[in-house]
């Protein structure tokens, strides 16, 4: 895919570049052009799209593919291309789908993607705490969608390993393990659910990069991270991996004890962006969190995109119209954030 | 209690020698890099299956000297040859080499570096969330980090086989497991209540915590609801890890349900034509044979079918 590509319609170019960013094999993987992703990300402003879903039997590609209009993404960085879906799919959990990306939600996006000319659509997913990653994918129902589709699927947690260097050292981690099959995507798109969590804020496109990284190499929970500080590995990995588009599953989101213990919160949204600390500032507002209040997101802020809601092009739906107070779990440390 | 009664098994053996091809052990993932964990795992469930065959001697025989070979000076074993780190596969190592009654050395090295690594403890600050016990140590996932259930369930297990099952430190593994119990009943991946709610339980941890435990706590109210649980959950469970290792957990207390037989052959069609299958296939074979718990070092109870 060329490093930059301009749309006809006369919006903002979108600009990938991954195939210059991950290169080589048996461990040695370089990342080149660091420095310019970073400033680029961070001195542009960057479009987020805000869509409204009612529920789950909507058309979610057509959604999609509006977003894809509304960002400036075209058939042409689409088409033959190989595209890595990743979902948030953490836990099995029957009694509590919303725990996980819808698998409805996961196949609209597909379906977007291949009306576009992809090539293939890998689903990709390393969940944090459960070593039987099957089991999420047949009581999140993801198992049902992938026999009945175009889709493969590739568990992240057992996935052979590409040693890379950390690019951006807010841990001190000097490398991280990433699973060879990043390196077959031409896009990485993070496909979260919108969900409040108790050490962090929220999860959403960025946090749900944790489950790239191979349980096998950081355990299930991957407990390295945390002991690294989740905020600061959260920006160190989508500073490595560097994806390239979010669209945020908030149809059915959470709020509460989130990530897993939360309750369902019908938000009947959806939210795209190529830059994904614009994405998750823009969903935070939705939620009614202050995004400078995340650590997370006030660190990527620095290095890899804006947060502030002067640099971010709101397209679709507006904030205002759609917003909702997401509960936070009953304890005192939520107070930093969404303080009084 | 007997074997279980499947007509599977000998399509499941040809495909785990499949999985691994001609290399020195086997993979995740078909093609892929030979492993540490599933070399050892799926050398013992040919071993269980079928102990006197010359293919099921030799592919252990080979995978248990592979594994002395990527063994670490210290006495850990990594991931893979190449993946050093962490070393959590280290018990799975220990127990195809004690099974096999050989490497010797290897198991000594095993055995020490075990009883010498800890996962961090810590004192809770009050006002804290977690509701498990994070002064006793167990093993963690990865050097540096908290113990888990997992990996702590496997060194017990390891470290039992090993004949150190009154050891001190396989003591308070046991300890952290039966402290890290959810109070309904079962195991999560870890902890049993934070921030107040307890966790959901899951049945491959519920399963690995039985099996660790089986024979060295007695039949307690945590026991027996943590095998309720798992005969309530497991005739809904068709994923071959959760569903195999909660069998080998009922199975190591006495207990087979009576459609275990019927769940194992709906559950192999979508393993086996799985790249990545090795695992939960080993798991499965396990799960249909007493002959592992033996294997295991784990004592046979008394118990039979029931549903």
């Amino acid at each position: 895919m060329a490093d930059s590509n301009h749309d006809p319609s006369g919006k903002r170019p979108f600009r990938l570049s991954r195939r210059n960013l991950i290169v080589g094999t048996g461990g040695a993987a370089v990342i080149g052009g660091a420095t310019a992703f970073f400033a680029d990300r961070f001195l542009q402003p960057a479009d987020v799209f805000i869509a409204k879903a009612s529920d789950y039997h909507v058309d979610i590609a057509s959604i999609v593919r509006h977003g894809f209009a509304e960002l400036g993404i075209t058939r042409r960085q689409i088409a033959g291309k190989s595209i890595l879906l990743k979902p948030n799919l953490v836990e099995p959990a029957t009694e509590a789908p919303h725990i996980n990306t819808h698998p409805v939600f996961i196949h609209g996006v597909a379906t977007a993607f291949l009306s576009m000319g992809a090539r293939e659509i890998i689903v990709a997913e390393g969940p944090g705490h459960c070593r039987d990653t099957y089991l999420v994918l047949d009581e999140s129902g993801m198992s049902a969608v992938l026999r009945d589709s175009k889709m493969s699927f590739v568990d992240l947690n057992h996935d052979d390993v590409d040693v890379v260097a950390n690019h951006v050292g807010k841990t001190s981690l000097k490398e991280l393990f990433l699973p060879q099959t990043l390196r077959r995507a031409d896009w990485i798109v993070s496909l979260p659910k919108m969900k409040t969590h108790h050490w962090v804020g929220a999860t959403l496109s960025m946090k749900n990069f944790f489950g790239v990284l191979p349980g096998i190499c950081y355990g299930w929970p991957k407990n390295v991270l945390h002991r690294e500080g989740i905020d600061q590995s959260i920006v160190d990995i989508v500073g490595t991996v560097k994806p390239h588009l979010a669209i945020v599953d908030g149809i059915v989101a959470m709020e509460g004890d989130g990530p897993v213990m939360g309750d369902p919160k019908i938000m009947q949204t959806v939210v795209m962006g190529t830059n994904l600390p614009a994405v998750d500032a823009t969903c935070c507002r939705l939620m009614k969190l202050d995004p400078g209040y995340l650590a997370y997101l006030s660190m990527a802020s620095r290095v890899l995109g804006p947060i502030a809601e002067n640099r971010i092009v709101q397209r679709g739906e507006t904030i205002a119209s759609m917003a909702q107070l997401f509960r936070l779990v009953d304890d005192p440390m939520m107070a930093k954030f969404r303080p009084v | 209690m007997n074997d279980l009664r499947v007509d599977w098994l000998g399509q499941a053996t040809q495909r785990l020698i499949d999985i691994r091809q001609s290399a020195a052990g086997w993979p995740y993932r078909q093609g892929g890099v030979p492993a540490a964990e599933p070399t050892a795992w799926c050398s013992l469930a040919m071993l269980a299956l079928d102990p006197e065959s010359k293919t099921s001697l030799d592919l252990s025989m080979a995978s248990a000297m592979w594994l002395a070979s990527i063994q670490r000076a210290d006495g850990a074993v990594g991931i893979s040859a190449t993946q050093r780190t962490p070393e959590w596969p280290t018990p799975y190592a220990l127990l195809l080499w004690t099974s096999l009654g050989r490497n010797t050395g290897a198991c000594t090295q095993a055995t020490n570096w075990l009883l010498s690594h800890q996962g961090i403890v810590f004192e809770k600050p009050p006002g804290s969330p977690l509701g498990h016990d994070t002064t006793i140590a167990g093993w963690s996932w990865v050097e540096q980090t908290h113990s888990w259930l997992e990996p702590t369930a496997m060194a017990v297990l390891a470290l039992r086989r090993a004949g150190l099952a009154d050891h001190p430190r396989v003591r308070e593994g046991i300890s952290l497991i039966v402290d890290r119990a959810i109070p309904d009943g079962g195991w999560n991946f870890g902890n049993s209540i934070a921030f107040g709610r307890a966790l959901r339980p899951k049945p491959a941890p519920t399963g690995m915590a039985l099996l660790a435990l089986a024979g060295v706590v007695e039949k307690s109210d945590t026991i027996g609801r943590a095998l309720d649980y798992l005969e309530s959950e497991l005739p809904t469970v068709r994923s071959g890890l959760s569903l195999g290792f909660g069998l080998l957990g009922l199975m190591a207390w006495g207990r087979r349900p009576a459609g275990s037989a019927i769940w194992l052959k709906e559950a192999w069609p979508a393993v086996a034509i799985r790249a990545d299958g090795a695992l939960p296939l080993a798991t499965m074979m396990m799960a249909t044979t007493l002959r592992t718990l033996s294997l295991l070092g784990l004592p046979m109870v008394s118990g039979g079918e029931h549903g």
